[in-house]
């Protein structure tokens, strides 16, 4: 479990200070899947880099499997246990073939060749790249590249993975592919993830949906929860996914029951069920 | 009045081992009045197709005529021809560069050599139409703005060349949903001056909202060109080549295909919703 409690936090320049983070209290279990969403500005990145030591807390604390991320000798084994995927992936792959870039994370740790040898090909098996593990990162396409990153990731064997707005420049095509990856670590292997986006539609696979304005949790719950208030959400300048902005429209003349629907499917099934 | 696209290829890095068409023979009329979605996967060649109708990358083989003149008649494209085609960038805030808003907008009209004692109304103007107040940014620092701020300011800069077509390439990405509707409403009221709007996105339910027509590409030439109803007609094409329809398109036509009494024709979640509400009444009565 990540636990964060009575998290604050500012950035300081010479001249101001911007609170970013202000009392912020969650606890992520095990193989959730908790997606993050909020305004530009609302504290979602700020949070995420709590969560792995690359920020420390102002006021308050923040404990990976009991281990607290102030304490510099712990630093280590909760970045290996919290991994983290960036927004752009040209910025965050480093070697000049796929497997000696997946091979970096466990070379850091001191893992024997055989060991390390092991988890990249059981990382690249995992995201679906084995077959490109010669290539060359750069002539990948986006959402490969990003699933490289993820890779580079699991080799290091973690408990949770991070995606910072890791599909914002992806086509659909590599947002789908990432999005499919993720499923199937979740589910199958039961990785946490922690996911911020700015895509509505891309909140609908989460367990759980964190809404952050102003450095606060403004309020927490599952999808269809969340997007049940899709007008507090346009008011803040958050969006519903497309299907769910007409279902609403729809269950306002009485047309559908409830308004509270996520997917295509979900609306097919509702829309031919009515009499 | 027009650009023309006439039998344009592209060809980056020719004669190394990286040598790659990104354009094949690509033909095609750009009318003004026109607000153009530009679709396709990521490495089909719009951002080159994009590159060009300003002058900024050089044909391999073909032209760009631009109001009837050939850019690349001579062996400098005119500036007075490229202004009129204003071009923004993927991430374009990434290209902020003057210590203050004013001084990053003022840039382009300042090499393009407008006079001096227009510059203040210029930048006036170009910051009014990206909603930024001229008086409470123009002496800010651009790096101190928020993203979608700084975005608006880099688009200023475009605007304030005076084009009359505007070519942007992805840009709402990145964006959060408010962000993202702020770009859209300064280039719509841009596009009801009655200027010419090209807009590059992966966004179909965006795209779909926005545009009159669509260009579709696919490996370097133009796979589809048509209005966005006809094109969003053809799943089975789209999908095939790595796209897809909006959502609303996705739900319309599923229903019909099931046997539902509507016409499967919508692409947005409006028309989606009157299609839907057509048969709901006529099953009520």
């Amino acid at each position: 479990m990540i636990s964060v409690k009575n998290l604050s936090y500012s950035y300081k320049t010479a001249k101001a200070q911007t609170k970013a983070l202000d009392n912020v209290n969650l606890e992520i279990k095990k193989g959730e899947w908790v997606a993050v969403i909020g305004p530009n500005g609302s504290g979602k990145s700020t949070l995420a880099r709590h969560l792995n030591a690359l920020c420390l807390p102002e006021t308050g604390t923040v404990t990976v499997e009991g281990m607290d991320t102030r304490l510099p000798e712990m630093i280590w084994k909760i970045r290996q246990k919290v991994a983290f995927v960036f927004q752009n992936p040209d910025n965050q792959l480093i070697a000049t073939t796929v497997e000696e870039d997946v091979a970096f994370g466990p070379e850091n740790l001191g893992f024997s060749p055989k060991k390390i040898k092991e988890r990249v090909f059981y990382a690249l098996q995992a995201v679906g790249m084995e077959e490109y593990r010669e290539s060359a990162p750069h002539l990948l396409s986006g959402g490969q590249k990003q699933r490289v990153a993820i890779a580079g990731a699991l080799a290091m064997n973690p408990d949770y993975l991070v995606m910072d707005e890791a599909t914002s420049m992806l086509d659909p095509q590599g947002r789908q592919e990432v999005l499919n990856t993720l499923k199937n670590l979740n589910e199958n292997l039961g990785l946490t993830i922690i996911y911020i986006t700015h895509f509505m539609e891309e909140v609908v696979f989460a367990h759980r949906v964190v809404v952050m304005e102003s450095g606060k949790i403004k309020t927490m719950g599952t999808p269809r929860e969340i997007f049940s208030q899709g007008d507090d959400l346009v008011k803040m300048g958050l969006d519903v996914p497309e299907i769910t902005l007409l279902a609403g429209k729809l269950a306002k003349k009485g047309w559908l029951k409830k308004g509270d629907i996520l997917t295509l499917d979900e609306m097919v099934e509702s829309l031919c069920q009515l009499r | 009045m027009s650009i023309e696209v006439k039998n344009l290829s592209y060809i980056y890095m020719p004669g190394t081992p990286y040598e790659k068409e990104a354009l094949k023979n690509i033909n095609l009329t750009i009318n003004y009045g026109d607000f153009i979605g530009l679709i396709g996967h990521t490495g089909s060649g719009k951002s080159t197709l994009a590159q060009h109708l300003n002058g900024l990358l050089k044909p391999t083989k073909g032209s760009i005529i631009i109001d009837g003149a050939d850019l690349w008649l001579k062996k400098h494209p005119s500036r007075d021809i490229c202004r009129k085609v204003g071009l923004v960038f993927q991430y374009p805030e990434h290209q902020l560069f003057a210590e203050t808003v004013f001084e990053d907008v003022a840039f382009g009209p300042r090499n393009l050599s407008f006079p001096e004692h227009k510059i203040p109304d210029l930048v006036e103007h170009s910051l009014t139409q990206v909603g930024l107040n001229y008086h409470e940014y123009k002496d800010r620092s651009p790096f101190a703005l928020s993203g979608g701020q700084k975005r608006r300011v880099a688009i200023a800069g475009v605007l304030a060349m005076q084009p009359d077509v505007l070519v942007l390439d992805e840009p709402t990405a990145g964006l959060d949903p408010a962000g993202r509707k702020e770009i859209i409403r300064l280039i719509k009221r841009f596009y009801q001056k009655g200027k010419t709007v090209v807009w590059i996105s992966h966004n179909m339910d965006e795209i779909a909202r926005l545009a009159n027509r669509l260009i579709v590409m696919y490996r370097g030439t133009i796979f589809m060109d048509g209005i966005p109803q006809e094109v969003f007609s053809q799943e089975g094409e789209l999908k095939k080549i790595g796209l897809d329809i909006p959502a609303a398109a996705s739900l319309v036509r599923k229903l019909k295909e099931m046997g539902k009494p509507l016409p499967g024709k919508a692409i947005t979640v409006e028309d989606a919703y009157l299609e839907i509400a057509k048969w709901m009444e006529r099953k009520g009565k």
